[in-house]
């Protein structure tokens, strides 16, 4: 099987079409100019080439996450199997969701939760996550003093950017735990941030990762003592990556009432959405709107 | 496609003259095939380990899934983990390379496409030799052998050592005398001093220009071998009996050597791919131990194939030249050497890209345990 074609329709949606017949939906950005420059890099390759792909993309200073989550739709596809069981051990078949909300009295059904910022942060038996950055450590310090009785499950991207400084004082100094978010670079996140411990958590866009990317954060996460948490726009094929990805994430500990894996959306997916059992991501067939946005190969 | 089968085959060659180590001498050679049978006719062998009680007493972890959930099998044939600890240690690795033999023939592409970027079509290998015979004169027996093999074309050598600071330092000064300046010289203890034996052995071997010294303390003493980082110039080398998961944290995470070398039959394929990304990421060399059949040797260049040169110094693995009546017999290809470059082929047919004769296997089995 080889790849034909790749078509991006709006908003987002990665369409990339096999000579098999097959067509694998991804979604998220796609690194369009490097295509058009080497198309070579994944027209006339296998899906199954998805790590290769992943790694060439990422060494072109290209984004590789809404192609790879096609790549893995097709491998599923081709072998009728659901992507978790082909990505890795799948751990569990279902996944708390953990919407991303504003205040604290929406998603009152679920059990966990992200605040998009700090206010009333203390709900019973619900997990409360808070992404929030901070002007700097200095002030992620004074919120983060006040936060502390809250028991928060996490603090996502407490300071701006690429600081592993400023989270070393941040961890030094609150009892919090503290995620790293999507805007630290792949490698940047592993080297300064997961193996050395830095962080309690990370948080990962699939739409920006891949299934490809998550898969090595998975391992690494696990053999650091970091939990990892894959986020999503909330859109069907974004909600169906994330639940994969998190499927196969290892448990945090043994312990009968272990901390939860979960999965952060910016939609509203129901409390515990089973994780696709369908071949591929297991997204019921995509019909893009419109026009594609930018094609790359197909018949001339 | 399914799994149908697993055979284990134990193989056993004896040696024409009996060599030594710093830990013992060997008279014979042996190997773990593991070959996997599929019910669309595909089979994919590796050279290691199988999955030992695990399989045995859960053949259903293996038997019936399908090869592609290689990563999957591989974590779910790792030993039960001690009381209080997270997850047991991989113990399928030879068993993980014959499911990627067995995926890559699946999809008609060599195994160095699927694990990752490929970066070099022909890797370095360095010759390890120079183990110890009979000889009434070790240096003088040494030194005609590491010049035997600097005639057949190859650019870097690897001695033991081991047997005692005034005999190392006398058998390494001969071969470095014998091979020249030019030739690159390795050293391996296989773990025979403590830490302050070795820190003064190596203060002596600093002057004999050595690219490495593997081995030189217990694999497991990691305050010995921050010692030795710290004092000695010689890049210290380790890893070969150890899991991923050990070396990515032991070694590589904070950098206590500079080259780490774990074999293909312990870490298998989806282990190996594990530690090349944090490897490449640390600055960290990685060159595999080797000594297995050429099915090892295979899988070993696929796998290296995708790593990238680290301060210059290219992909590079051991490529074992001491006696074995088994290693090259099982395979219909040869895996040579070019001396015009020192270079090794990856091999670019389907799968591992070699094939294995089945008589031959049969000809040194001594043992034979299936499941399925």
């Amino acid at each position: 099987m080889k790849i034909t074609e790749i078509s991006v329709f709006a908003p987002n949606l990665v369409e990339v079409r096999t000579d098999a017949g097959l067509i694998g939906y991804g979604e998220g950005m796609l690194c369009e100019e490097t295509l058009r420059q080497r198309p070579g890099l994944v027209i006339g390759r296998s899906p199954f080439e998805a790590e290769a792909i992943f790694e060439e993309l990422s060494a072109n200073g290209a984004s590789p996450g809404g192609l790879d989550l096609a790549l893995w739709d097709l491998m599923g596809k081709s072998l009728g199997k659901p992507v978790c069981q082909i990505l890795g051990k799948p751990y569990r078949d279902q996944v708390l969701a953990c919407p991303s909300v504003c205040g604290i009295a929406q998603a009152s059904e679920h059990r966990a939760i992200r605040l998009e910022a700090p206010g009333q942060l203390r709900r019973s038996h619900t997990r409360v996550g808070l992404k929030f950055t901070a002007r700097d450590a200095e002030e992620a310090l004074a919120i983060g003093e006040r936060c502390e009785d809250a028991c928060l499950e996490f603090w996502e991207s407490p300071i701006p950017g690429d600081d592993p400084e400023g989270y070393a004082r941040l961890k030094s100094e609150l009892r919090i735990p503290l995620a790293a978010g999507p805007l630290v670079p792949l490698d940047t996140l592993v080297k300064d941030y997961i193996q050395t411990e830095l962080v309690d958590m990370v948080v990962q866009d699939v739409a920006v990762c891949g299934l490809t990317g998550l898969r090595k954060l998975s391992y690494l996460c696990w053999l650091f003592h970091v939990r990892l948490t894959p986020c999503c726009a909330g859109t069907p094929t974004g909600t169906a990556a994330a639940l994969h990805a998190a499927a196969v994430i290892p448990p945090v500990s043994n312990a009968i009432n272990t901390p939860p894996v979960f999965f952060i959306s910016g939609g509203m997916p129901e409390v515990e959405p089973a994780v696709p059992s369908c071949p591929g991501l297991g997204v019921e067939a995509q019909s893009p709107c419109g026009e594609p946005l930018f094609t790359l190969g197909g018949e001339k | 496609m399914k799994i149908t089968r697993v055979r284990i085959h134990k193989l056993a060659g004896k040696l024409k003259d009996r060599f030594g180590w710093s830990l013992n001498w060997a008279d014979t050679r042996t190997a773990t095939l593991v070959e996997v049978n599929t019910d669309e006719g595909i089979t994919g062998w590796g050279d290691g380990s199988f999955g030992g009680e695990r399989l045995l007493s859960h053949p259903e972890l293996v038997i019936g899934r399908s090869p592609f959930e290689v990563e999957a099998i591989f974590d779910d044939l790792r030993a039960p983990a001690a009381t209080q600890f997270d997850r047991g240690e991989p113990t399928s690795a030879g068993l993980d390379v014959a499911l990627w033999d067995i995926v890559g023939r699946a999809l008609g592409k060599p195994v160095s496409a699927l694990l990752g970027r490929q970066i070099s079509t022909r890797v370095h290998p360095y010759c390890t030799c120079m183990y110890r015979k009979d000889w009434p004169d070790p240096a003088a027996g040494l030194a005609e052998e590491a010049r035997e093999w600097v005639a057949k074309g190859h650019r870097i050598l690897k001695m033991k050592v081991g047997y005692g600071p005034e005999m190392d330092v006398e058998v390494v000064r001969a071969v470095r005398e014998a091979i020249g300046p030019d030739i690159g010289l390795a050293v391996d203890a296989n773990c025979a001093y403590d830490d302050g034996t070795a820190v003064a052995l190596g203060r002596e071997f600093e002057r004999l220009n050595l690219l490495w010294w593997e081995e030189p303390i217990w694999a497991d003493d990691l305050n010995g071998y921050d010692r030795l980082r710290r004092m000695l110039r010689i890049p210290l080398a380790s890893g070969e009996t150890m899991s991923a998961d050990w070396i990515l944290r032991n070694y590589v995470q904070p950098r206590r050597v500079q080259i780490i070398q774990p074999d293909l039959d312990t870490v298998g394929l989806t282990g190996g791919r594990r530690l090349s990304y944090l490897c490449a990421l640390n600055g960290i060399r990685l060159m595999p131990h080797n000594w297995g059949t050429h099915i090892r040797t295979a899988g070993e260049l696929h796998w290296i194939s995708s790593f990238p040169d680290v301060d210059s110094w290219p992909a590079m693995f051991e490529f074992d030249q001491t006696e074995s009546p088994i290693r090259e017999a099982v395979i219909r290809q040869k895996i040579e050497m070019d001396p015009r470059d020192g270079t090794i082929e990856v091999p670019t047919g389907p799968g591992l890209g070699v094939d294995v004769i089945p008589e031959a296997v049969e000809q040194f089995r001594t043992e034979l345990i299936t499941v399925g």
